[in-house]
């Protein structure tokens, strides 16, 4: 027990703290509380019809854990490395973290279940087959995260393995969100689609196929481990990206800072690629579930949700969100002859360059769609363009003002903290406009206000910059 | 307690100010807590929690009062594990601290 516990501290450097366990602890008892009594309270009876969209969601949560941390603690972690030389197995190894990922999620599942027990207990055994159901089931995907690693690692060449994991991370997360948008998009607006769903879950036969699926698996998966998992590990250290030996002609360099910013946005292709992946799907399962509903239904203000839809596109800027977490060069910076006040410039205009792009195609695409009028149109654009400069700006001032380490290994969640805080704000502004227009001021139509506050908002961000030099250490 | 959990879990990256900075984090989540308990005696049995136009979702207030809290606890441990201590998280505390404050005088 002892070795274990010294072996899971020395592969992952276990930070568990008595205060960190409360608190989650604490966090997991009251929302496992609240969700069935918010379900009880709004939603119509009965309640049991509950237990397989709890479990649904107990699986999507354990799933998206364990397409996090399987990768992440076993393949990419450097540390295990270091153990290697010692006489521990590779399957010693695999089955003390997919052990423990296997205990954390049986607690997810309980604190998700416990206050069930609270309204109904009529059907005790049941509800606990629909526990059990929800466990193995996470348990299958466990095995199989791991089966997929271990041939990512095997299958591709040490040159683009690299790649494979963070196709494989992000792939897996977007095709989560995205089932779980539409699943709680139709279960919330489609009536009827829940109780069609309980008629076909009979949880005795699909705890049957669970329990097979998982016997299967772990067979599987135990045979990779055994052959493949060592192999898989070594080629996912060694990959490096590929590096041209190309000669640089020399070059005057007309502005350095525009040069910087240039040279770190392509530098990080993830940033490019699967950031604006990422976004574009994150925008339109936004607006799908604002179509869906959620208040906007038969939206009363026009073209609420075309500005929505273009203010969504503008928050989700990963470029700008990450300007100075993702630079490697920020270190250099402070001793370098170089205007920190002129480099924030250069990187809220990179951010809202890049930016545009995304604006540009929803502008295009929704402006053809929906036929709007040359005027309306042109005001769209210009209410995207500003709000795009608007929340670049934020997105940079923020990542400027609260710095990520590079020493952190939670690339996944890389800058959303400061992302998901300019789509609040971004969303929250679009809402006050709507609300101002429909309550307070009648007379002014939506867009004209909002392109007027937009504008607003970019000259009040600009003259900050421009006077309060001091804020950017200027 | 907390500066042997930032030890831990910074590593090289502990300084005084990212102790300082935590421990003000911890101060303003314990103290949302503590004014939830006590707004509990002054607000009515049941507080909205969301709306969506004319239809409101109430809770008891004893159950509502925790979830801004909470979410506070949530969002100051995303922010230690993320190592993103600075001063600017804690003025987003303070930020959601007045937040809390304003919405329970509303709705007095």
């Amino acid at each position: 027990m002892i070795i274990k516990r010294t072996l899971y501290k020395t592969i992952l450097k276990n930070k568990s703290n008595p205060i960190i366990t409360l608190s989650l602890l604490m966090i997991e008892i009251y929302m496992g509380y609240l969700v069935w009594y918010v379900l009880n309270l709004y939603l119509p009876k009965p309640i049991s019809n509950y237990r397989l969209l709890v479990s649904i969601w107990v699986i999507w949560i354990c799933a998206f854990v364990a397409v996090y941390k399987i990768p992440d603690q076993l393949f990419t972690n450097r540390q295990i490395k270091d153990i290697l030389c010692f006489p521990v197995s590779g399957r010693k190894l695999v089955l003390l973290v997919v052990g423990r990922l296997a205990c954390s999620q049986f607690g997810i599942t309980i604190s998700a279940f416990w206050s069930y027990f609270l309204y109904d207990c009529t059907d005790w055994a049941l509800t606990v087959i629909v526990i059990l159901f929800s466990l193995v089931s996470s348990w299958v995907v466990d095995l199989l995260v791991l089966i997929a690693s271990t041939t990512i690692g095997n299958m591709l060449s040490v040159f683009c393995v690299g790649y494979g994991f963070i196709i494989f991370q992000y792939g897996a997360f977007l095709l989560l969100t995205l089932s779980a948008g539409g699943l709680a998009s139709r279960i919330l607006f489609w009536p009827g689609f829940l109780a069609q769903m309980n008629t076909i879950f009979a949880p005795n036969w699909w705890l049957l196929i669970a329990m097979l699926a998982a016997l299967l698996s772990a067979c599987c998966s135990y045979f990779c481990v055994r052959d493949g998992y060592i192999r898989s590990y070594l080629n996912t250290q060694n990959f490096q990206g590929r590096k041209t030996n190309k000669r640089i002609a020399p070059t005057k360099i007309k502005n350095p800072y525009l040069l910087l910013e240039w040279k770190r946005v392509l530098r990080n292709k993830e940033l490019i690629f699967f950031s604006n992946i990422k976004n574009i799907l994150t925008v339109l399962v936004l607006c799908n579930l604002l179509l869906q509903n959620l208040g906007w239904k038969g939206l009363p203000e026009k073209y609420a949700l075309e500005l929505f839809l273009l203010v969504s596109c503008c928050g989700v800027n990963t470029i700008s969100s990450t300007a100075y977490s993702s630079d490697p060069n920020r270190a250099y910076v402070s001793f370098l002859p170089i205007s920190t006040h002129r480099l924030f410039l250069w990187k809220t205009l990179q951010g809202f360059a890049w930016g545009e792009i995304t604006v540009l195609l929803f502008w295009l695409g929704v402006t053809l769609v929906r036929a709007i009028p040359m005027t309306n149109a042109c005001m769209l654009l210009l209410y995207g363009t500003a709000m795009n400069y608007g929340c670049s700006w934020l997105g940079v001032f923020l990542d400027y003002k609260m710095p990520r380490t590079p020493t952190s290994t939670n690339e996944l969640l890389h800058g959303n903290i400061s992302k998901v805080i300019v789509l609040f704000a971004s969303i929250a502004l679009t809402i006050w406009e709507i609300y101002f227009t429909r309550q307070i001021a009648r007379f002014i139509s939506l867009l004209s206000f909002a392109v007027c506050v937009s504008v607003c908002a970019v000259m009040v961000e600009f003259g900050y910059w421009l006077l309060c030099r001091r804020a950017f250490h200027d | 307690m907390i500066r042997k959990l930032l030890k831990k879990i910074l590593g090289e990256n502990f300084t005084e100010n990212n102790a300082k900075l935590a421990t003000v984090n911890f101060a303003i989540v314990l103290l949302m807590f503590v004014l939830s308990g006590v707004m509990l005696f002054f607000l009515p049995e049941q507080v909205s929690i969301l709306h969506n136009g004319d239809t409101q979702y109430p809770l008891p207030s004893v159950l509502a009062v925790w979830l801004l809290p909470t979410i506070a606890l949530i969002i100051n441990i995303g922010f230690i594990k993320q190592k993103r201590l600075s001063a600017m998280n804690t003025f987003i505390f303070i930020i959601l601290l007045i937040v809390m404050m304003a919405s329970y005088i509303s709705q007095i």
